[in-house]
């Protein structure tokens, strides 16, 4: 068992890395649990706190036709992961609050109230018609990560990293950076927004 | 018998043939556009309650409705209205008088500062000038102030890309405080702050002052435009007043106001860049004898704003088909689609 927990999909890999480059120390305090994009949106809490996969084997994404229940699992263990074992839960998964198409049109940065936060990750939804070639499964809004929030609010943490995602870097990112280049009060508010 | 001046005019002309014997589901000739809407006009919408229905619709039908201050996202669309968006094309709330529509303008162009503008409750701060649209409130007086200098920087955009400004007229009665001026949306202490009698006081313009914050309006959004030209679209909202201030019956209280807007709006639309579009009349035309609103008589039930925007269609063809509407089916109130009301909360005050 050890203190903390660190679970996501694609994102995980990176966080996994640099944790153990920065401090291995802390490294060997996480018990990291990861699956890729599509299977982590169907990831549920269930009633022993265990975080756990279906029976299932989903089309998308799923080229080599992998069953869930077969490989969710702590990293190089066969344990499942429990949340009532860990002090803290990092969740490598958007929502988070750095992840700017969440909260933003197309470079069009608001300013936005704690309620207004709450609001948008309390409804873990996407409309994805605001973006080109991005689906809900690129955000990873899963329930999974609303579960875990209302079981113990106190615990998780949410790391963000929002790239890279297919087709977003041209469509979204780099117009957001380019109005907030331009724009020094969009910047400002951009900034505040991500204290 | 000598010919009448009346002998050659259409059936329009008459009570007896134009509402006592006309189909309130197509009036014929209440309504002759005067200008052309196309795909690409960018259009601004704004007003009270009522100007939310007729934005909703616009959008439906494929209109190039612009909004500046669009919706997170990631928030649902039920939350749109509770937090201020997607009801008109900035999250500037309703607009319910033209006092507030000039100030906003002046504020938007540098010409004048909102004095006592934000409000507190319960340790929250409220920005007054648009309380509903954090109907919970911000953290501090200071995030308020930044809110607001975002929206008012959004506005600027919104005024100087806009080629049609619609707007619909609610009300004549206002709140004001006494010594800067400022109006209100809301009576203070109706969502936050506390009226104190010495601060704000009561107002009731009458047609000719009314009439000069219409003008100083337009001047004022000609400035922030560069002088480039508009169009202009006026409404009457036909939403009765919730309560009135003003010592009369609140019976004639609404028809004082409204009269005295639908009388501004004849005489804007005397101008070639003013259209009158009469959802004032449409709705409150006795031939359909109250059925226009629900039981409260005073909400507006959503078969009677289909059939006002029917006429305006018909004028405007639809940008793209919306969902045919069918013979008139009257819902329950409760199943009506919802507009924001800041006016509403006022009602709580009564018995």
């Amino acid at each position: 068992m050890k203190k903390y927990l660190a679970i996501g999909s694609s994102q995980l890999g990176g966080f996994k890395r640099g944790v153990d480059l920065f401090n291995s120390q802390l490294y060997e305090d996480i018990d990291f649990a990861r699956l890729w994009e599509t299977g982590f949106g169907y990831l549920e809490l269930n009633s022993q706190g265990l975080i756990v996969a279906p029976d299932k084997v989903p089309e998308q994404n799923n080229g080599k036709n992998i069953n869930l229940k077969s490989i969710w699992k702590i990293h190089r263990t066969s344990r499942l992961p429990c949340i009532y074992d860990y002090q803290k839960i990092f969740v490598l998964a958007s929502p988070c609050k750095y992840f700017s198409p969440f909260y933003y049109q197309k470079g069009m940065p608001i300013p936005l109230s704690s309620v207004l936060l709450k609001a948008c990750l309390n409804s873990w939804q996407v409309d994805c018609l605001n973006y080109d070639a991005i689906s809900p499964w690129h955000f990873r809004i899963s329930s999974i990560v609303g579960q875990i929030v209302r079981a113990c609010p106190e615990k998780v943490v949410f790391i963000g990293a929002p790239l890279p995602i297919e087709g977003a870097e041209k469509n979204y990112f780099e117009t957001l950076r380019t109005v907030l280049e331009e724009n020094s009060t969009l910047k400002e508010c951009h900034l505040e927004n991500m204290h | 018998m000598g010919k009448s001046p009346y002998s050659d005019l259409p059936k329009s002309a008459f009570w007896k043939t134009g509402v006592a014997q006309e189909s309130p589901y197509a009036i014929e000739g209440i309504y002759k556009k005067k200008f052309s809407i196309s795909a690409k006009t960018k259009i601004a919408t704004a007003g009270s309650c009522f100007a939310q229905h007729f934005s909703r619709h616009l959008k439906k039908n494929g209109y190039n409705v612009l909004d500046v201050e669009p919706a997170p996202p990631g928030l649902p669309d039920h939350l749109h209205q509770k937090f201020g968006f997607s009801m008109y094309s900035a999250r500037y709330g309703n607009i319910y008088t033209v006092r507030q529509l000039l100030q906003l303008a002046q504020e938007v162009a540098g010409e004048w500062v909102p004095q006592a503008c934000i409000w507190e409750k319960d340790g929250k701060y409220f920005d007054a000038l648009r309380p509903s649209v954090e109907p919970e409130g911000l953290d501090s007086a200071e995030e308020v102030a930044n809110h607001r200098q975002h929206h008012i920087a959004r506005v600027k955009q919104l005024f100087q890309s806009l080629d049609l400004f619609v707007f619909t007229l609610g009300m004549t009665e206002l709140w004001v405080h006494k010594d800067s001026g400022t109006v209100y949306p809301t009576a203070p202490g109706t969502i936050a702050g506390a009226f104190d009698a010495k601060v704000f006081e009561f107002q009731n313009p009458q047609f000719g002052l009314i009439n000069k914050d219409l003008s100083e309006f337009v001047q004022v959004l000609r400035r922030i435009r560069g002088g480039k030209g508009f169009k202009m679209m006026l409404t009457v909202s036909p939403v009765p007043l919730v309560a009135t201030a003003s010592g009369s019956h609140v019976l004639a209280s609404t028809i004082y106001s409204k009269s005295t807007l639908r009388s501004l709006a004849g005489l804007w639309s005397e101008k070639s860049f003013v259209d009158y579009f009469p959802s004032f009349e449409i709705v409150t035309n006795p031939r359909l004898h109250s059925t226009s609103f629900c039981e409260n008589l005073r909400s507006v039930r959503d078969e009677t704003v289909d059939l006002v925007m029917q006429h305006f269609f018909a004028q405007h063809t639809p940008i793209i088909s919306s969902h045919p509407s069918s013979a008139p089916s009257y819902r329950e109130d409760n199943d009506i689609e919802a507009v924001q009301c800041e006016e509403e909360l006022i009602e709580a005050f009564g018995e």
